[in-house]
């Protein structure tokens, strides 16, 4: 069997192509519904549970969670599986207590730099937004890489170059109906969306597990010694030559990051900001305890049998390997230990059935795409451009909100063709979104619970977060270089750099509010 | 199979039938809430078209 042997034909392509044009369709009928700021921003806050549900789901279970989570399944097995079980059980504390959530819907603000201002100042608002675009957009920046390389291993197309065609067409796309119709033509679309990818990862489950089996799935754990028990530093499985270990430090660091996320990632939270009341907000976090237990699971179940898959058939495992290092080495086809899911199911789903599935990856794409776009560039005209050179009227926003998606598209394409991640796909997320999340963890819970919580304390926490940077995995490297030059056998990880600055801006933030606490008026 | 495996099949299985019962709850739901929502919003279009001088003033 070949490496890109796929059963994706010319009828599949259509599937995909219809479906992307409907979604155009939609995107250009929602701006009629568009009457003001707030309805092009948080569709004007009239979501009930049920769509919001759908919207939430749709924006959090993109293509990229699917391929993260794959290539964790296929890289460390079983023992991956430790984030669904985090996010569920966070995800219920924060739906039974409300924590955090429900204060922040009570302010009745559009975004988080917004509550920043009125709880500290001006200044922390303009901060607070910065960092959050420059976060987000790092966060963001190999979605389309992700997406591009999912597309290109299933239909067997090799060539790097239709990988930066496809990234390019995909990103036009979803700026397209983005742009045209905000926040009411994202719920339309997620809803859509929502069905599709729903109906697909079901289909697409049925398929994984009978192609492997249930032998081929308890295989992995004893015949081929995959790794079950996270809290094991070591990789016990021999198959892979690069299958991290995670351990106690990273699963604590996943903790604080998955946890802060969860409450306070600024896409999520703008849904938070949209529904109705804070007791949705509640509901929502409460039953969205089984999506994300879903997003995670499901695609970590597909890796694992893309694992089982290579494990039972050496010849093509070597081809795959050989092409990775090809690619690193740079080859004309880009493939990483993320194609190895798509590279699967392209050979145990028939015609047809993968065109549907292929459209309802598509659909997840454009989901949080579209959602992203939307929340980085409301921040940038709300919480930079207006604070700094408004006031500004409500045409103006909008307008200026348009040129801020087209901005930040652009940044988009340009970071994900250069930059290569030298981490999984997760822990590249992890440790650029905490830039943010170190920051705006103590910001807001204490603003929101804390009577003592100072201006400047804030502004240290936020610039603490800044920190997270240094967990990037070339300048860990670097780092590491350095230390080895000296001598020094110490090495840093960047679980380490990344609980350090989760550490910087939370102390940080508290002894700042108590040495310099703010002035009450007399 | 140990305690870990155990644990994995739960969340798998778990994962698997939550999802089929959510997407039945949205799917039979989310149209009718997509319909109020669009209603409601177009009170807000009906006002921007009547007076579009509030689209202009600056906050």
């Amino acid at each position: 069997m070949a490496l890109y042997a796929t059963n994706f034909t010319t009828w599949d392509w259509v599937i995909v192509v219809v479906y992307l044009l409907t979604s155009i369709v939609i995107g250009v009928w929602a701006n009629r519904y568009v009457g003001n700021l707030s309805d092009y921003l948080v569709a004007g806050r009239t979501l009930r549970i049920r769509l919001a549900l759908a919207t939430m789901t749709g924006t959090e279970l993109g293509l990229v969670t699917v391929m993260y989570s794959a290539e964790l399944g296929y890289k460390q097995q079983y023992a991956s599986l430790y984030l669904a079980v985090y996010e569920a059980a966070f995800l219920l504390a924060i739906g039974l207590t409300g924590f955090v959530v429900y204060r922040l819907r009570q302010t009745a603000v559009l975004t988080i730099p917004e509550y920043y201002e009125r709880r500290y100042s001006r200044g922390v608002r303009v901060l607070g937004g910065t960092v959050m675009v420059v976060s987000g957009v790092l966060n963001m920046g190999l979605f389309l890489k992700a997406g591009a390389q999912f597309l290109t291993a299933i239909s067997g197309l090799q060539d790097a170059l239709f990988l930066k065609l496809i990234m390019t067409g995909l990103l036009l796309l979803v700026l397209f109906y983005t742009i045209l119709g905000g926040m009411v033509s994202v719920v339309i679309t997620d809803l859509v969306q929502f069905l599709v990818l729903g109906v697909g990862m079901l289909v697409v489950t049925g398929y994984v597990v009978s192609a492997v089996g249930w032998d081929g799935l308890t295989q992995v754990a004893t015949l081929h010694h995959g790794y079950i028990d996270p809290t094991r530093v070591d990789n016990p499985s021999r198959l892979l030559t690069s299958g991290a270990g995670i351990g106690p430090g990273t699963l604590l660091m996943q903790a604080m990051v998955v946890f802060t996320a969860l409450m306070l990632w600024p896409s999520g939270a703008s849904r938070t900001l949209s529904v109705k009341s804070s007791d949705v907000a509640k509901k929502l976090y409460l039953y969205s305890t089984v999506p994300f237990l879903a997003r995670r699971a499901l695609p970590v179940l597909w890796g694992i049998a893309a694992f089982s898959f290579f494990a039972t058939h050496p010849d093509l495992l070597a081809t795959f390997q050989e092409a990775i290092q090809s690619s690193a080495d740079g080859g004309t086809a880009h493939v990483t230990q993320l194609s190895a899911m798509p590279l699967f199911l392209a050979k145990i789903i028939p015609t047809g059935v993968l065109g549907l599935v292929t459209a309802g990856m598509v659909a997840a794409f454009m989901s949080t795409h579209d959602s992203y776009l939307l929340c980085w560039s409301g921040v940038v005209t709300q919480d930079i451009v207006a604070p700094l050179f408004g006031p500004l009227n409500q045409r103006r926003r909008i307008a200026i909100t348009r040129i801020a998606m087209l901005v930040i598209g652009a940044m988009l394409l340009f970071w994900g063709l250069w930059y290569e991640t030298r981490t999984d796909l997760w822990s590249y997320m992890a440790v650029t979104g905490t830039i943010y999340l170190a920051g705006v963890l103590p910001v807001v819970v204490g603003g929101l619970y804390w009577k003592r919580a100072g201006t400047r304390g804030a502004y240290v926490a936020l610039l603490g977060g800044m920190t997270g940077i240094l967990a990037l995995g070339p300048i860990i490297e670097r780092i590491n270089a350095l230390l080895a030059s000296r001598e020094i056998s110490l090495r840093v990880q960047n679980w380490q750099m990344v609980l350090l600055t989760f550490g910087v801006s939370s102390i940080g933030f508290a002894v700042v509010s108590l040495l310099f606490p703010d002035r009450t008026e007399a | 199979m140990n305690g870990w495996m155990i644990l994995w099949m739960v969340v798998l299985i778990g994962s698997v039938v939550g999802f089929v019962g959510l997407l039945l709850l949205v799917g039979f739901g989310a149209i009718g809430e997509l319909r109020q929502m669009l209603d409601e919003l177009r009170a807000d279009t009906r006002a921007a078209a009547e007076h579009p001088e509030i689209l202009d003033e600056a906050t």
